[in-house]
């Protein structure tokens, strides 16, 4: 079957075809085996995509929302954000701390002293003699 | 049957949007009633049966009762709860992407969760067979196909809810339908 009948069949389900594409579609019905079983495919998918409504919950579901609303417990993100927020905020004031240790130690005011990164020479780092000294 | 659920049976959902406003438990509950299998048929379409739906559904109710206050009714109670539901599916299914593709390598069973499509065993009714195909699709397709095709939307209204051009709801529909078609080829001769 040409794509394009292929395509124009899909559309005729889901919207107004012009009266050219309808005289087309009704020809390739008229003509074509291939078209009519592809018809009959798709009848059958919506048919039975749509019998999918009678799904229900698992029993008593009312009872179950209203209980939760009568009694509100934090999801599980709710629940991720606030212990990630604590931690975070614990570990700022540690970092804060730990640099301003560095600075009073270093007596210099720089990112690398409140960071503790040392600079070491070349020579130091290749002979391997107390590089961080 | 009592009589105060027999008197919210009566009222129309603006009565009971009034009412649950006020805190009114029971009126919430007999909207939660109207509205659970328009829900289910969202939820279950997008994400399949089980604890994971029931969950998200129970959520969808939440979140509409805490947007109560904003609700301005200028959609139907159906279709904005829909819209609550179809956003809330599309978080799931991305979170349970998120997890296959951390556990795929560690856990066999997460590939065997989901059979491929090519699977060609005599076991299934067609109902599985769709649902299998329906989970091969895109999660932007699935919502399209679930909205149109199973709960009967019109392209216009499935549009709305997932605020999109028509123009775009009708060539996801169109590319949905050809995968579905070829996927359930696949499965069963005389289909």
């Amino acid at each position: 079957m040409k794509r394009s009948l292929h395509h124009l069949l899909l559309r005729s389900f889901d919207s107004p075809l012009s009266e050219k594409e309808r005289k087309n579609v009704k020809t390739a019905l008229a003509d074509s085996e291939e078209f009519r079983t592809a018809e009959k495919e798709l009848t059958v998918l919506r048919s039975t995509l749509r019998s999918h409504e009678t799904k229900k919950f698992n029993s008593f579901f009312v009872e179950r929302v209203l209980q939760r609303l009568r009694n509100p417990q934090p999801s599980i993100d709710e629940y991720y954000l606030a212990v990630f927020r604590r931690l975070a905020a614990g570990a700022a004031i540690m970092v804060l701390l730990l640099s301003a240790y560095n600075v009073t130690q270093s007596g210099a005011f720089s990112v690398e002293s409140a960071l503790g990164i040392h600079r070491s020479s070349l020579n130091q780092v290749l002979t391997l003699e107390a590089p961080f000294e | 049957m009592t009589a105060l659920h027999q008197n919210l049976k009566q009222q129309t959902d603006q009565e009971l949007l009034h009412s649950s406003r006020d805190g009114n438990f029971a009126a919430f509950g007999e909207l939660v009633r109207r509205y659970e299998s328009k829900v289910a048929a969202t939820v279950v379409g997008m994400l399949g049966a089980g604890n994971e739906a029931d969950d998200v559904g129970q959520e969808t109710f939440i979140r509409f009762y805490n947007a109560l206050k904003n609700f301005r009714e200028e959609a139907s109670v159906g279709t904005y709860i829909t819209r609550i539901a179809i956003n809330l599916s599309l978080n799931e299914l991305r979170r349970r992407k998120r997890r296959r593709f951390l556990f795929k390598a560690t856990d066999p069973e997460n590939e065997a969760e989901e059979p491929a499509v090519n699977d060609t065993s005599d076991n299934f009714d067609k109902k599985e067979i769709v649902e299998r195909a329906m989970n091969t699709l895109d999660p932007k397709f699935r919502a399209v196909v679930t909205l149109r095709l199973v709960e009967g939307y019109s392209t216009e209204e499935t549009a709305q809810i997932l605020g999109i051009p028509v123009g775009t709801v009708l060539s996801r529909l169109l590319r949905a339908q050809k995968k579905l078609q070829s996927a359930l080829h696949n499965y069963k001769e005389g289909f």
